[in-house]
């Protein structure tokens, strides 16, 4: 065996492991890395309203970061609330320059639903609305994205979309949905006031049992099979060797 | 292609094969199925890979030398290392509970697919075999996380089945998937 051939093994897994960063990097569904074993983490924080008296729970968090300019616009970078539940993704370029903008400051602000106008008929919000802003530093101007950004909420209960508030009205959004984590992604064009939402007959959907018990029958049957053949191969082996 | 050490089966394989199709059949039901609470996929994915852990499986290539093992999982964890420095803070907090659900979805999914699924696939070579193997791998996670997954599930199972294959073990992509759920969950 030649020694190219000998280290051919070596070249096959550095392309594949080249091949993975790239759809990776490509992939709509980022930041996940591997889509695979995330789980639904804390309980959900509810945005507290101004007035109101009463201080239970924990309160959803705001998020900010800032974002320094390049030579193609702002640098790609990820703003997330301090709680998570709400994370602006924004790409390379994703501010346009300005002069006078050495940087851009992204702010998440969550926002208790009375704040808010009411859901469309036949919809309802679930969790909380957050507001997504940007002015560029040090001018203070507005900034608005060149290129579209990625907005990932998260729902305490149901959610199937994401909804943008346009001049006083809620606009739905193309949006991906992740139920085993409960979040929505979309990418939004411009920035303002978001929340995830629901057609109103199913939010209150009760969890199917079916899911569980079919889950938990097929592996408890899967293991009892492999136990079971496993044996049959021992008992197999121990007549051969008699 | 190196030379390959067979480690003979403790009995005639087609004696176990329909048992272990349907094992096979059931643990992929099980998976794709898995409740979305921590406990939840903690033990469905324990039950599944404890049936691939029993499971018999055909003569099949030995394990490599430590080296080989090293430089395959070095590989894989280098790869999702950069895409975890890539991708900045993970878009939600978790807690215990859930760290340890998703290192025991980790290892239970490689003893399944990169064990019990690789060593019944390996007769037909090894490209039909990762590539099959990435397939139903990313399958299983289409019911929770929907089509847009496929291509990551999809390219991370071939880069685990390349290391299976490359090490002839699956301890090497059961390191390199836990430590990718580990980056997602930990900050």
């Amino acid at each position: 065996m030649g020694r190219r051939a000998g280290r051919r093994w070596l070249l096959w897994g550095v392309g594949v492991a080249l091949a993975y960063v790239a759809v990776w990097l490509s992939a709509a569904t980022a930041p996940a890395i591997l889509l695979d074993g995330l789980l639904p983490g804390e309980p959900y924080r509810r945005a507290r309203h101004p007035w109101s008296p009463f201080p239970f729970g924990q309160p959803a968090l705001s998020g900010v970061a800032s974002l320094p300019m390049e030579a193609g616009g702002s640098a790609p970078g990820s703003v997330p609330t301090a709680d998570g539940q709400a994370v602006v993704v924004v790409p390379r370029g994703g501010f346009p320059g300005q002069p006078g903008g050495a940087s851009v400051v992204v702010t998440i602000a969550p926002l208790h639903l009375r704040s808010v106008p009411p859901p469309p008929p036949g919809t309802v919000f679930d969790g909380n609305a957050y507001r997504v802003e940007a002015r560029y530093d040090p001018s203070g101007l507005p900034a608005a994205p060149a290129r579209r950004l990625t907005l990932v909420l998260s729902y305490p209960v149901h959610a199937e979309e994401v909804m943008r508030l346009d001049s006083g009205v809620w606009t739905p959004l193309p949006t991906t949905v992740f139920p085993v984590v409960q979040k929505l992604f979309a990418e939004p064009e411009a920035l303002g006031t978001f929340v995830a939402a629901s057609p109103a007959g199913r939010f209150h959907r009760p969890q199917p049992w079916w899911p569980y018990a079919a889950a938990g029958g097929a592996a408890v049957a899967a293991a009892a099979a492999a136990w079971w053949a496993a044996a049959r191969l021992r008992e197999l082996a121990a007549e051969n060797r008699a | 292609m190196r030379p390959t050490p067979t480690r003979p089966t403790s009995a005639p394989p087609g004696t176990a094969a329909p048992l272990v199709v349907v094992a096979t059949g059931l643990g992929l039901l099980a998976l794709a199925a898995r409740p979305a609470a921590p406990a939840g996929i903690a033990l469905t994915s324990a039950l599944a890979g404890a049936a691939a852990w029993l499971a018999p499986l055909p003569a099949h290539r030995g394990a490599r030398p430590p080296g080989t093992w090293a430089a395959a999982a070095g590989i894989g964890l280098v790869a999702v290392a950069i895409a975890r420095l890539v991708a900045g803070p993970p878009a939600g907090s978790y807690d215990a509970a859930a760290v340890a659900a998703a290192v025991v979805a980790a290892v239970a999914e490689e003893a399944f697919f990169r064990r019990l699924v690789h060593g019944w696939l390996e007769p037909l070579g090894p490209v039909a075999t990762i590539v099959l193997g990435a397939a139903a791998f990313a399958a299983v996670h289409l019911p929770a996380w929907g089509p847009s997954a496929l291509p990551v599930d999809l390219a991370a199972g071939v880069l685990f089945g390349w290391q299976r294959w490359a090490s002839g073990t699956w301890t090497a992509s059961a390191a390199t998937h836990v430590a990718a759920n580990l980056l997602q969950v930990i900050a």
